[in-house]
């Protein structure tokens, strides 16, 4: 598949499930095999994905679907190694459902991933999307933000910890991420409050030491008319 | 202040010493925990069953317009799935925590995959397809047969009273498929038994759990009524009346 293959990177595709088998395929560039004896499932970090996540198709609506790419970065995975996949849609599936092409790449920690692959070994349905991919990546892309995103997500210190191109709202793990989605593409992320605990909180503290003023207030002017101090306050005794 | 204390403390005395008030009160409490709380139910089942579906249907939605390959797990908001049964009961529970997820065997195997989705799940819906069936994929080595394998590993991990109900879906298209519905009738509930017997035997000794397999459809809206009213009261029945209920069954 890499051609050259002077460094330790491993570059797989990961194959659309168009016959809606059992398992995921992937390909090295020569053979075909499931992905789980590339990838043991029980090795995968939590939160990985083996194509674009429904909600990010859903805010962009069916009309953006051959532009949106979805990439995932896991720094210092298995003994330091990285982790990096990229996702684009591929058509359909027998059932008319979306299916997804990827590119699987393990890393070393501060490596980069690179496009040299090839595709001439792909299923003809599946080598264009592949060639596409290959293609958008390759491009400076001053007007392709899908993939800027995913090379500004390249790039990113490994401290950010696993991270994504595009926010993740209904992932059942957490990732840093770099652009939110929208119908009109994509958006620098809001930096909006995302942890309503810390929200609940905060505005529990707030109340209680509101509470605890107001009640020191009161008591303070308990002699006072009530109707002055606005707060009706019931005396008992 | 003090008088104003007392007389409560008094009445609520009063109130308490009634007949059966405990009883409401522990009722009320559980009631408020219940909602608090709410239901987890768990999808899962082979790539294409209808998981996704049968999610939207629960919601009350029609089909998603979108329809793509579930690729990772993704969280379902909180909905309530409110429903009054054939047999008077009513089921009205918000169903909380669901994620959502694909039916690739790379999911099922994932930590983070099938067996999260299950956990703390109350009740555990496997879906697959009546072409599964047909084509007996609950014999030892087959996809259903695996994923009952797995379920029965599982188990141990689970809620101690998690249920797990099996919804045979798409049978919209061997009715439509077929002409001779008696033969078709006669053949699905041969193999309906096979998989029962095979479902009970693979999930010793936690069979109990196991509260039956249906056929549904959720593309067929009348199909689909008829059919979780059948789910539904299997499922309540074992909830509400337990193994005495099972064993009625």
């Amino acid at each position: 598949m890499q051609e050259g293959g002077l460094s330790a990177m491993r570059a797989y595709w990961i194959l659309p499930n168009r016959e809606q088998r059992d398992d995921i395929l992937a390909s090295d560039g020569k053979t075909v095999a499931p992905l789980r004896q590339i990838l043991d499932p029980r090795a995968r970090p939590q939160g990985f994905s083996h194509g674009i996540p429904a909600e990010i198709l859903e805010k962009c609506g069916p009309q953006a679907f051959e532009q949106v790419l979805f990439a995932q970065r896991f720094p210092a995975w298995d003994g330091g190694k990285q982790l990096f996949s990229i996702f684009s849609t591929a058509g359909f599936d027998s059932t008319g459902r979306v299916v997804h092409l990827g590119l699987l790449f393990v890393l070393e920690p501060d490596e980069q991933p690179r496009f040299e692959l090839t595709c001439a070994s792909l299923p003809k349905a599946d080598q264009v999307y592949a060639r596409t991919l290959i293609n958008r990546m390759r491009s400076t892309g001053a007007n392709d933000a899908w993939a800027r995103s995913v090379r500004e997500l390249s790039e990113l210190p490994p401290s950010r910890g696993p991270a994504t191109n595009v926010l993740l709202e209904r992932s059942s793990a957490r990732f840093y991420s770099l652009y939110s989605a929208g119908p009109g593409g994509l958006a620098p992320k809001p930096a909006i409050w995302r942890k309503p605990l810390a929200v609940s909180i905060v505005s529990l503290i707030l109340f209680a030491v509101l509470g605890m003023w107001l009640s020191v207030r009161g008591c303070g002017r308990s002699s006072l008319p009530t109707a002055q101090i606005g707060v009706v306050i019931w005396h008992f005794n | 202040m003090m008088p104003m204390a007392l007389t409560t403390f008094r009445v609520f005395m009063l109130l308490a010493s009634f007949p059966g008030t405990g009883k409401h009160f522990h009722r009320m409490l559980k009631g408020a925990i219940d909602w608090w709380c709410g239901k987890k139910i768990a999808v899962i089942g082979p790539t294409a069953a209808g998981k996704d579906s049968f999610l939207a249907r629960l919601q009350n939605q029609d089909i998603p317009q979108i329809h793509t390959n579930s690729a990772m797990g993704e969280k379902v908001k909180s909905f309530p799935v409110k429903m009054a049964l054939s047999n008077r009961r009513v089921v009205d529970v918000t169903c909380k925590g669901v994620i959502n997820i694909g039916g690739e065997t790379d999911y099922r195997d994932d930590p983070s995959g099938w067996l999260a989705v299950c956990q703390d799940a109350d009740v555990i819906f496997y879906v697959m397809t009546v072409n599964d069936l047909s084509a007996k994929r609950y014999l030892k080595g087959r996809r259903v047969r695996q994923d009952l394998d797995w379920l029965l590993t599982a188990m141990p991990h689970l809620k101690q009273d998690a249920l797990i109900h099996i919804l045979i879906n798409k049978i919209d298209q061997q009715i439509e498929s077929h002409t001779d519905y008696q033969a078709l009738g006669d053949e699905l509930a041969r193999e309906l038994g096979a998989l029962h017997r095979t479902a009970r035997s693979v999930l010793h000794p936690y069979e109990d759990r196991y509260t039956g397999a249906t056929l549904i459809s959720m593309k067929n809206k009348q199909v689909y009524t008829r059919a979780i009213n059948i789910v539904f009261r299997a499922v309540y029945c074992a909830f509400h009346e337990g193994a005495r209920c099972r064993k009625a069954g």
